[in-house]
């Protein structure tokens, strides 16, 4: 596994780079994967979100990368998949104590909120585009005067209507989605 | 309309700019009202996750990227070349010493140690059985019975130079490296009946490297290059020791060893890093 620091171009979204990990990182990755029943799909998935977890992770004030970049990734992605995997068997079948997955805890992978992420975000996308700009602008923490001149509307107070409307929209969507009652009831 | 004024309510709520008579009720209203405790927990969600345009950009890049299939992967970085080299130059002196050794010697009819792969039992860690660990372990007994002539042969206990300046590079940045407890560096071993018994044992470094396990033991005679092991072991990963970090990994085996200098690395099988490097001889 090559040995390049790429924590830089998630931070800065440099897509060569990314473009470049996903070529030297992700066959590892599919092979974990599919080495422990999982396919294509699982393991992009797995892909994309560990590097939203570590780009969340490089976040916080103590975060210090103290290994490879390449090891922290694949560990990263083997956390999520076999918890994703233990979750789901687990499901349907009684898993006996012992041979229960134990996740490494000092990387601190919150299952939840990689679920409620992209549950937000695909919400977020399935919006018209008018609503996912001014849901963007007001999320950012934008004046609703801001608002109202840069998406053209008349008024601060249809802007804040519309708002009001969009964010009942993505709500909606969010609650709506098969797998909103399990993020609900843990 | 009522959707309107609770929206605009939480949010001020979560701006900290409700005024405090109205946080009173609306903290009131928290308590008491589980639905609306979760419309707000959901709103305070929702703040969180997309206040950052950086990641809501990743996430587009992201997904545009994987729909389509990985790139060709760069060529890789000059990693352990000297490794690579050395065995290179070392397969170059195998031909040459085999072909002196073929035209001046007589055939003999001795039997290689048994190449083959063995594997222990999966890491107790694992939830289900995989394709790789459901195999059963191989038992090398079961192996051919032919004979080994008990030569004593003086080329099989030459040191191998790339295997020894491995070694050496291993164990002085070793900080970080695995452990191997049996058997030790330099151990004598006996054979009986052509069988060695080794409990391979020892300790890997538990940063995050670990996390990708299995590892690899791989068994080289003294003539060997670097990619031609003779054995190929998965072991067991055991308990993590909670003093120092590390992993212990063990595997009990009987293999077919003729008499003489054997060299044994630890490898991590995902990225095959070469985390250790020792040596045995048998007598």
């Amino acid at each position: 596994m090559e040995d390049i620091n790429y924590l830089p171009a998630i931070l800065a979204g440099d897509r060569a780079l990314i473009n470049r990990m996903y070529a030297s990182l992700f066959p590892f990755i599919r092979r974990m994967v599919l080495d422990h029943v999982g396919t294509d799909d699982d393991a992009k998935d797995v892909f994309q979100d560990a590097v939203i977890v570590i780009y969340e992770m490089a976040q916080k004030p103590d975060f210090r990368l103290t290994s490879k970049f390449s090891s922290l990734f694949y560990g990263v992605c083997r956390n999520l998949w076999m918890s994703r995997r233990q979750k789901k068997s687990s499901s349907e079948v009684t898993i006996p104590e012992h041979a229960k997955y134990i996740p490494d805890d000092s990387l601190e992978i919150d299952l939840l909120q990689v679920e409620r992420g992209k549950l937000f975000y695909r919400a977020l996308r399935h919006l018209g585009e008018d609503c996912q700009k001014l849901l963007q602008l007001f999320f950012q923490k934008r004046s609703m005067d801001e608002i109202a001149r840069e998406m053209g509307f008349a008024s601060e107070g249809y802007a804040r209507r519309r708002k009001s409307q969009c964010k009942d929209r993505l709500v909606e969507l969010i609650k709506n989605d098969a797998v909103f009652p399990e993020l609900q009831s843990t | 309309m009522e959707n309107f004024d609770n929206n605009n309510l939480i949010e001020q709520y979560l701006s900290g700019e409700l005024p405090p008579a109205e946080l009173q009720v609306f903290e009131a209203r928290m308590a008491t009202d589980a639905e609306f405790r979760a419309e707000v927990e959901l709103q305070r969600q929702l703040h969180e996750e997309f206040a950052d345009q950086k990641k809501l950009q990743l996430r587009d890049l992201l997904s545009d990227m994987l729909r389509e299939p990985p790139p060709p992967p760069p060529p890789p970085p000059p990693n352990n070349s000297w490794l690579k080299g050395a065995g290179i130059v070392l397969a170059v002196l195998l031909f040459g010493w085999l072909g002196w050794y073929w035209f001046s010697s007589a055939p003999e009819n001795v039997q290689p140690a048994i190449k083959e792969e063995i594997k222990s039992a999966p890491p107790s860690n694992e939830p289900i059985a995989t394709p790789e660990n459901r195999d059963i372990p191989s038992d090398p007994t079961e192996q051919s019975q032919d004979h080994l002539i008990a030569q004593v042969d003086p080329a099989a206990y030459v040191p191998n130079r790339i295997f020894e300046t491995g070694m050496d590079r291993i164990i002085r940045s070793s900080d970080g490296a695995a452990k191997m407890v049996s058997p030790a560096v330099g151990a004598k071993l006996k054979a009986e009946n052509g069988m060695v018994k080794i409990n391979f044992r020892g300790f890997a470094p538990a940063d995050g490297d670990t996390a990708q396990f299995p590892l690899v033991l791989k068994i080289f005679d003294n003539q060997a290059a670097i990619d031609k092991s003779l054995f190929r072991i998965l072991p067991t990963i055991g308990n993590r020791n909670e003093a120092d970090g590390r992993w212990a990994f063990s595997s009990p085996q009987r293999l077919r060893l003729r008499p003489g200098l054997y060299y044994v690395t630890l490898e991590r099988q995902a990225d095959a890093d070469l985390i250790f490097v020792g040596k045995f001889s048998v007598e």
